[in-house]
């Protein structure tokens, strides 16, 4: 807007461009800053959440050996896999009744 | 296909409609009636229930503390909603109008928290306010505070849980609706002499109205049934009527009170939202 010569309309109102813009970064550092964290200390040493001792892929490593851990990763792969075919089979139907009759 | 009537028309939209409405039926009208007969039901004093017609469920909702949790409940909710609104809208508006080429990256980036699971999001939430958690650790580093403060198990800590959580359900109907407006009528609002300030008020807002009535519902229906997020990070202090109606079905089992909570907090929210689309409904009438 406005680059082709015309008018320029800047901002929400009387809030300036450069303010929502920042404002739109810290949304975005508020919606990913707890994500980040938690992926930064899965590469914990230790147990810690709270302290950092060093970077190490060890966790990884448990969980792939954890038996318990891959049984439920199966589950919700099998849990999540049928719950999609059978909203996307019914769902479908449905949407073509609603579009066609 | 080509037929508009007859029995080819009865039998195709019977067959296609046929497996939804047994979905429904069983897992979704079955389900309610239950509760509502449950509702009015007696519990035994080991579990169980005895169906009847018994209103003191009903009237145990009535209790004060009992009373002060639904309205807890509500207050959580609504500003929830409104905050969500608050921070949601400016997004949405900078990422319609601001984003140019990055607009579909950005509204990409909204949704992709939303993609890790919920309780995952809370933990990490748990982890950042916990007494020596990131949170304090910063306010002690920035002289800000001398010793850990307590952060988590508060409502600000539950309100900023649940904006954090449906913060998305927000930003995506209002991108939705503003990115449908025709920006020249922004332009024809400003040759007439309007102010920036009033071009927004009288001509944006007012028609990006579904789209603040649609995310208004799908954050506040949700945020008031909620019990993850007051569990994690309200602990036993912050009890939300999703909680109470956990432990009365899972701990006290006492399926008949907790029917009866579940029916009233579903008619209560059925009202809100009805009050909610008729009053906005009609001044966004006026609006016009």
């Amino acid at each position: 807007m406005g680059e082709k010569g015309g008018p320029v309309y800047k901002g929400l109102g009387k809030v300036p461009d450069w303010a929502l813009f920042l404002f739109a970064v810290l949304i975005y550092a508020f919606l990913y800053a707890p994500i980040l964290v938690l992926m930064l200390f899965s590469f914990n040493s230790s147990k810690s959440t709270q302290v950092w001792t060093g970077f190490s892929t060890k966790w990884y490593g448990e969980l792939l050996r954890d038996e318990t851990v891959l049984a439920a990763f199966k589950i919700s792969i099998i849990v999540g896999v049928s719950a999609t075919a059978i909203a996307t089979v019914i769902g479908t139907l449905t949407a073509l009744a609603l579009s066609r009759y | 296909m080509g037929e508009r009537t007859g029995r080819g028309w009865t039998l195709g939209l019977g067959g296609l409609l046929t497996p939804v409405t047994i979905w429904l039926g069983l897992f979704f009208l079955v389900p309610l009636l239950l509760i509502l007969a449950y509702s009015f039901g007696t519990s035994g004093v080991y579990g169980g229930i005895t169906l009847g017609f018994n209103p003191g469920n009903y009237l145990k909702v009535f209790d004060p503390l009992y009373l002060e949790i639904i309205v807890r409940t509500l207050v959580i909710a609504v500003t929830n909603t409104l905050l969500c609104l608050l921070l949601g809208y400016p997004l949405a508006y900078f990422i319609v109008f601001k984003g140019g080429s990055w607009k579909n990256i950005l509204i990409l980036l909204v949704m992709v928290p939303f993609w890790t699971s919920l309780l995952l999001r809370a933990y990490a939430w748990v982890v950042i306010l916990s007494g020596n958690g990131i949170a304090n650790r910063t306010l002690q580093f920035l002289g800000i505070t001398d010793e850990p403060i307590t952060l988590i198990f508060t409502p600000q800590a539950v309100t900023m849980g649940m904006v954090y959580s449906y913060l998305p359900f927000m930003v995506l109907p209002l991108y939705a609706a503003l990115e449908k407006f025709d920006i020249s009528l922004k332009e024809a609002a400003q040759d007439l002499g309007a102010s920036r300030w009033h071009t927004f008020w009288r001509v944006t807002f007012p028609l990006s109205m579904p789209g603040v009535i649609a995310g208004s519902i799908l954050v506040f229906i949700p945020s008031a049934g909620e019990f993850v997020i007051p569990d994690l990070l309200g602990g036993s202090r912050i009890v939300m009527t999703g909680n109470l109606i956990r432990t009365q079905f899972l701990q006290a089992r006492d399926w008949a009170f907790g029917s009866a909570l579940s029916v009233m907090l579903a008619i209560l929210l059925l009202g809100a939202i009805m009050f909610y689309v008729r009053k906005v409904g009609a001044e966004k009438l006026e609006g016009v």
